[in-house]
């Protein structure tokens, strides 16, 4: 019984040793999740349905089996600046990782039909700051949205005068069901805003990216909450003078969907890869040779079974 | 109906004035004032001549293309005298006024009623009424003056009317005039009791030029002077457009007991709302600019408009667009008349509906209306698309536009020949995500002469780099250096002549004051050097030990210190 616990709800760490996310009971898992929350009477699975996954091991399993909540708040801070960078610097890490998350989640979507000639693309993804915040940190650059795989194009920007109009705008790009991806960026958020986030998040079917100041409280009604700092880059593979793929410090602080799974908050070195879109793990924790495995037998086998074996003994 | 009209503001003007058009042939004066024409100034002169005549003579540009389209505007409203009307000329204006006289208690007053209008708009204005179009133009133009503005021809006395009047009123070529002058015919009577067959023939030896070309004009000649004649006295037809004014789409209701609850305006709104949507979808247009009016019973007004991103004829978009402004509107004593009027309309392009209700994906209807709201809550500028500009300097390259004007896409630019330069950015070009509003001036330690800062401070906080990327040259724009070079030689030759007239007391101390910004550059920290150039940027990529990523930039070389002053990092944006 305590094997099988342990082989359906693995602890990180054993999943640390073997890399690979168990497929067929949590997609099992997925899709009785979707019935419960929306149920559909015929509809075949659409675009964006599968689990909303960062594609790092590490990483998913603390998500638990449901990926990322596409319907949810995501709250990000940057860390405060006594731990290490300066606020601009975990502050532009911070939403360059919200980027990258978006683009992660743009790229479950079927690649939008080009428009017609004459006419502009439609945009997918809300990104809404306080004009003093973008003044400050600086405005998203359309050149630079290429290195996360974005097309500028498809981004609609919103700079509000005070957060209360920011709150709004998210508010209601949110039910409105026009964009794929909702991202802000707001000093605080009280319990009731946050809470009217997270409805309007589950009505419209579309996710929220939240960025606060890294001593804000924690935004009561969200799915998951990271803390994000910037490590510095392994020497780039080609000319050690120059900095590889940039790193981020990555600690999931909470995850509804999975609590026991989120309970480790050690961060992760994630890098996130230019080329590819993607993250992966910083080498050098991934590439670590691994402790003799007490139990070789065992490695060979695909978790999600229950295997039965005779007693040491 | 015709009349003959002059500007508003002419009349207003006591001293001789004239508005001039500039021509091949010059400087052409095309109205004038009461003051002017006594001075002996007729529209046609030169400029020149008429200031020799007159040499207090005061003339502005006209603006005939706005004159046309006040003519035109006029003429919309002259619909209450007849619903066929129309321009003539760029001076004039008909109406078809048959049966309308009774309805102004004869034609003469209502020929008086149009005069007085006029004038109470500022307009001085003279009119005529007679059989025929040709006959009412001649006889606005000629028979009338400032002190009888109305001239009238009783019905079939065409032939008496039109015969004292000069043969100018035919509305005849120039030269035909001239022609028909040196003939002797100086009054349309002399040229009525001519028979037909001798007016052409007295044309034969008239112009000049080879026999055949002499042939030609001549008959064309005798056929216009025949067919003007013919037009004035109604023997052929003499067909008019009358113009047609733009549909207007307005939706009106009144109120027998004032509004007061906000909750009643919102619900008229709405029935309003359905009203013009129900008006434009059977036009099958759609409004992009609405205007609502509040009439409240005290006799003021209170106007809310709202814009769209695309045509649209839906009522519930409508109202939830005028929600947010209704709320501010205060309806004092209470409302008694609302309007909805559709100022901008464009022909609504049928879509395709989504065939379920379900979740279709991102709809364009959907992004539209979010566009449309959080527009006009926060200000068109505020919600914005990216903008690419066509030059490769990071920050001018960067640029936003409003998401309501969407209609032009980023994508139309690259349909015009000038996008051919457009050259895309190399793959291996690093962008940050985040570029701040202008470059930040930074001091750093850095290898000489060129190479990547070691140490720098930005924002009080110092940094120690461990890492680098760069440099990535970018040099300034050419045609900016020319232009700058063109515009500091200008300030060169003003500051030298100012220079020349400060000379004899003025504080030297005072001229030394420069504003620390550079003029072509824009960018802080430099004062104007005499060859203000844009200066060539080497982009580095910064890593600083705590990881973070910095764009920055050296303005300028060191090889160049002399020639072009010394080098300044910036910092322009940051990596995530």
């Amino acid at each position: 019984m305590t094997k099988a616990a342990s082989a359906l709800n693995p602890p990180p760490a054993a999943l640390g040793r073997s890399p690979r996310v168990p497929e067929t009971l949590d997609d099992l898992r997925a899709k009785i999740a979707r019935i419960e929350r929306k149920p559909r009477t015929f509809d075949a699975p659409a675009d964006g349905d599968a689990p909303w996954r960062m594609g790092v091991a590490e990483m998913d399993c603390r998500l638990g089996p449901l990926g990322l909540a596409a319907d949810g708040v995501h709250h990000y801070q940057a860390a405060p600046p006594e731990e290490g960078p300066p606020l601009t610097m975990s502050v532009a890490s911070t939403q360059a990782f919200m980027l990258a998350v978006a683009a992660g989640r743009l790229a479950q979507f079927a690649p939008p039909v080009p428009p017609a000639r004459g006419h502009a693309p439609e945009p997918d993804i809300l990104w809404c700051v306080r004009a003093s915040f973008a003044r400050e940190f600086g405005r998203l650059s359309r050149a630079g949205l290429r290195a996360f795989g974005l097309d500028p194009d498809r981004v609609l920007i919103v700079e509000a005068r005070r957060d209360d109009d920011v709150l709004w705008a998210l508010e209601e790009a949110l039910r409105s069901r026009a964009m794929r991806l909702v991202a802000g960026c707001i000093s605080d958020v009280a319990l009731t805003p946050a809470r009217r986030l997270a409805l309007a998040c589950a009505e419209g079917a579309t996710p929220l990216l939240m960025m606060t100041d890294p001593r804000a409280s924690p935004v009561a009604a969200a799915a998951t909450r990271w803390r994000i700092s910037p490590l510095p880059s392994a020497p780039h593979p080609l000319c050690a003078d120059m900095p590889g793929a940039p790193r981020f410090s990555v600690r999931l602080e909470r995850c509804r969907a999975a609590p026991l799974a989120a309970a480790d908050q050690s961060p992760v070195a994630l890098e996130w890869c230019h080329d590819t879109f993607s993250f992966r793990m910083a080498h050098e924790f991934s590439d670590r040779t691994f402790a003799p495995d007490p139990a070789p037998g065992r490695r060979s086998e695909p978790p999600g079974r229950v295997i039965a074996w005779p007693s040491a003994a | 109906m015709s009349s003959h009209g002059h500007r508003p503001h002419e009349a207003r003007i006591r001293a001789p004035f004239a508005l001039a058009h500039g021509t091949a042939r010059g400087v052409i004066i095309t109205a004038v004032n009461a003051s002017a024409r006594k001075a002996g100034i007729q529209p046609g002169q030169s400029v020149a001549d008429a200031r020799a005549v007159c040499p207090v003579l005061r003339t502005v540009p006209a603006e005939l293309d706005r004159d046309a389209a006040a003519l035109a505007e006029l003429a919309v409203w002259f619909a209450r005298y007849g619903p066929q009307r129309g321009t003539d000329g760029d001076e004039g204006l008909w109406v078809n006024v048959t049966g309308v006289g009774h309805l102004f208690s004869g034609e003469q007053d209502l020929m008086a009623d149009a005069i007085a209008r006029l004038q109470r708009a500022g307009f001085g204005a003279r009119a005529a009424i007679a059989d025929t179009p040709g006959a009412a133009h001649a006889l606005a133009r000629y028979a009338t003056n400032p002190d009888r503005p109305t001239a009238l021809a009783a019905p079939c006395e065409t032939v008496g009317a039109l015969a004292p009047l000069p043969i100018e009123a035919l509305r005849l070529e120039a030269d035909c005039v001239l022609l028909l002058k040196r003939l002797g015919l100086h009054r349309i009577g002399q040229l009525l009791a001519l028979p037909r067959a001798a007016l052409a023939r007295r044309f034969r030896d008239a112009p000049r030029g080879s026999a055949k070309a002499r042939k030609s004009a001549r008959d064309d000649l005798a056929r216009a002077v025949v067919w003007r004649l013919d037009q004035a006295l109604g023997h052929v037809r003499e067909p008019k457009a009358p113009i047609v004014p733009p549909p207007r789409f307005i939706a009106r209701q009144t109120f027998t007991e004032p509004l007061i609850s906000s909750d009643g305006i919102m619900q008229a709104s709405a029935a309003l709302a359905g009203d013009l949507c129900s008006a434009l979808s059977e036009a099958s247009d759609g409004a992009f600019g609405l205007r609502l009016s509040l009439f409240r019973a005290d006799g003021t007004t209170a106007h809310v408009e709202i814009g769209a991103s695309r045509p649209t004829a839906d009522p519930e978009h409508m109202v939830g667009l005028l929600r947010e402004p209704l709320e501010a509107v205060d309806a004092g004593l209470g409302i008694d008349l609302m309007t909805l009027d559709a100022l901008r309309t464009a022909p609504m392009i049928a879509g395709q509906c989504a065939l379920s209700a379900g979740d279709g994906g991102p709809a364009g209807d959907a992004t539209a209306r979010l566009v449309d709201r959080l527009s006009n809550r926060l200000g068109a500028e505020a919600v914005a698309r990216f903008d690419a500009r066509n030059t490769h300097l990071p920050e001018r390259a960067e640029g936003h536009r409003p998401a309501v004007t969407a209609a032009k896409p980023a994508g139309a630019q690259s349909q015009s020949p000038q996008a051919l330069l457009d050259v895309p950015l190399p793959d291996q070009a690093l962008r940050p995500a985040f570029l701040l509003p202008a470059p930040e001036p930074i001091t750093v330690i850095a290898e000489l002469p060129e190479g990547p800062p070691a140490r720098f401070q930005w924002r009080r906080l110092s940094c120690r780099i461990h890492r680098a990327i760069g440099p990535e040259r970018i040099t300034p724009e050419w045609w900016r250096a020319l232009e700058a070079y063109r515009d500091s030689e200008a300030a060169r030759a003003a500051e030298e002549a100012d220079a020349d007239t400060a000379s004899a007391g003025k504080d030297p101390g005072g001229a030394a004051e420069t504003e620390p910004v550079c003029a072509t550059t824009g960018l802080p920290g430099r004062v104007v050097t005499k060859s203000a150039v844009p200066r060539v940027r080497d982009y580095y990529v910064l890593e600083a030990d705590h990881g973070g990523r910095y764009w920055a930039f050296r303005d300028g070389l060191y090889q160049r210190e002399a020639e072009d002053g010394a080098p300044q990092w910036y910092m322009q944006g940051v990596f995530g």
